[in-house]
């Protein structure tokens, strides 16, 4: 079984996707050795497949780089559980970056 | 512990997070919170009625400090996330204020004050813009070429950057620009001309500081409000201390500072750069993408840069960080004889005497050991000679330099021109002798 989860991108991390996608669909299976797939499996999930390069401007140490704010439908993801938070089918990740020198 | 420091501010770990009311909005306390900052969980309507709130205290504060009521108010936004939430937070307080019953709170205007940074950043400005002609508000832009747009410009003819010696020198003359050379070209040389991407943003500030000074000046506007966020404060205190720039920051980076006869505000200062970007997205406030010289580069493409990282994961971790650092440098006063001293011919800041001889004695420069060199930084330093003659027409400026920007021109080529800002400053010097060089000249 598999869930798709909307992801966009903005604060100039858009100019580092392929194609300088704002938004892309990703399919991910529902669940990962058998636990629940989890935010941190998108953030590598994108870190992998939709970053054209330097991946670094996206991502350190298996979760987001500091300095790019996740949001979970519209909320922060401090407040949901950051990279542990149990992805559901159809959610909203938005990833915004917040470095001036993007 | 010095326990004049209220706990609560402490940088504290993220694993240490408080809750008034467990789970809970920290200011209704009934709803489930949607964003959590520097510790304190708010739900979407609390969050952004709580930020209104800060802008109009902060703004309210400096006002009184600053004695500005009723001026024409000009609002700098480059485009970019903090200055379009200023936009925004300022012409909402600008219309209650005229509405309520209270018009004094209101300015007489609000204008908004850009420069239009093509020249360098090409293809960028299209999109910023079409956000601020959405807006409702006067836009008044200054292209980064204005600053070559005369004929007489300070070149850099000479300089003596001897390690050990006593003084370095830096020698210009004033030249007749080449007419058949544009502004925006004369732009692009001096910029090609800086060996760092460190020296070119130093630069570029300077220039972006000047314009928007002149842009109020001649809109009459006396009240200016810069969209510095809290976290861009933080990274510049650090990055001016390392520049050498402690003498001149307090103008650079307090909540309130008089540029002549312009107020400048900072009211985003308490803002962190968090809840920027959650403020624009809750109240659907579209912003641009402002590229930088080192967008898209490695941490360490410049000291601001590298500052930015640190301060950035520093803050991730200790959610106080920037409001610690902020707070402190509220406390900074500009030396007694800050006022009186002569304003540094590039970046117009006051220079303290003495800059050149303590330049030796020299602690961080540059990051030229990390820092990758541009395709243009190829020209080779000029040997060091043991004595200069002044050129015919020289004019040793090394006075009229503030630590910061002797550093900045160190690695700079002779034949570097200045901005006309740098002539104009140099010609309004009182030094009696170095007017009578310029009327000769000009005769
Ligand atoms: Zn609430
Ligand atoms: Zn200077």
């Amino acid at each position: 079984m598999s869930i798709t989860v909307d992801v966009e991108f903005s604060g100039g991390l858009e100019l580092i996707m392929k194609d300088k996608v704002r938004q892309a669909t990703v399919s991910l299976p529902a669940t990962a050795d058998g636990k629940p797939t989890t935010v941190r499996q998108v953030i590598l999930y994108v870190r992998d497949n939709l970053v054209a390069d330097k991946p670094q401007l996206f991502s350190t140490e298996n979760t987001v780089r500091p300095g790019v704010l996740v949001m979970i439908n519209d909320s922060d993801w401090e407040v949901e559980g950051e990279n542990d938070y149990q992805v559901q089918d159809k959610d909203k990740v938005l990833f915004i970056s917040t470095m001036h020198g993007g | 512990m010095c326990d004049s420091v209220d706990q609560s501010e402490h940088p504290a770990p993220r694993q240490a997070r408080s809750q008034r009311v467990p789970g809970m909005c920290i200011k209704c306390k009934t709803a489930k919170p949607n964003v959590s900052i520097r510790l304190s969980l708010y739900c979407k309507p609390c969050f952004v009625k709580a930020e209104i709130f800060k802008f109009r205290t902060a703004l309210n504060k400096s006002r009184q400090k600053a004695n500005q009521h009723g001026t024409k108010l000009m609002a700098a936004v480059s485009g970019g996330p903090t200055s379009m939430a200023m936009l925004k937070l300022i012409l909402d307080f600008h219309n209650v204020g005229r509405q309520g019953k209270t018009a004094s709170t209101a300015f007489a205007s609000v204008t908004v004050g850009h420069v239009d940074e093509s020249a360098l950043f090409p293809g960028c400005e299209d999109g910023v813009q079409r956000i601020l002609q959405a807006e409702d508000v006067e836009v008044v832009t200054a292209r980064l070429e204005d600053v070559f747009d005369s004929e007489e410009g300070l070149e850099l003819v000479e300089k003596t950057v001897t390690p050990g010696a006593v003084r370095d020198k830096f020698v210009a003359q004033i030249v007749r620009q080449n007419p058949g050379v544009s502004p925006r070209e004369r732009l692009k040389q001096l910029f090609s001309g800086l060996s760092t991407a460190t020296n070119r943003e130093d630069m570029l500030d300077s220039i972006k500081t000047f314009l928007i000074k002149k842009l109020a000046q001649s809109c009459g506007c006396r009240t200016l409000l810069l969209g510095d966020s809290g976290t861009r404060m933080a990274t510049k205190v650090v990055t001016y201390t390392s520049r050498g720039r402690g003498y001149s920051l307090p103008f650079e980076v307090l909540a309130e500072s008089q540029w002549g006869d312009i107020a400048v505000l900072r009211p985003m200062r308490e803002w962190i750069a968090k809840e920027v970007a959650f403020f624009n997205r809750w109240t659907a406030q579209p912003s641009a993408v402002v590229p930088t010289f080192t967008t898209g580069a490695p941490a360490k493409a410049s000291i601001d840069r590298l500052t930015e990282s640190f301060i950035v994961a520093l803050d991730r971790d200790f959610p106080s960080t920037v409001a610690t650092i902020c707070r402190t440098v509220t406390k900074l006063q500009p030396q007694d004889d800050a006022a009186d001293a002569v304003h540094c011919l590039v970046c117009g800041m006051p220079a303290e005497a003495g800059a050149q001889t303590w330049r030796n004695r020299l602690t961080v420069s540059d990051v030229s050991s990390t820092e990758s060199e541009g395709p243009v930084a190829a020209g080779a330093k000029p040997e060091p000679e043991p004595e200069t003659k002044l050129a015919a027409g020289g004019i040793d400026i090394t006075q009229r330099l503030c630590y910061s920007c002797q550093n900045l021109l160190h690695d700079a080529k002779p034949g570097t021109v200045l901005p006309e800002f740098s002539t104009h400053r140099y010609q309004t010097s009182d030094a009696a002798d170095l007017r009578k060089q310029i009327e000769e000249f000009l005769i």
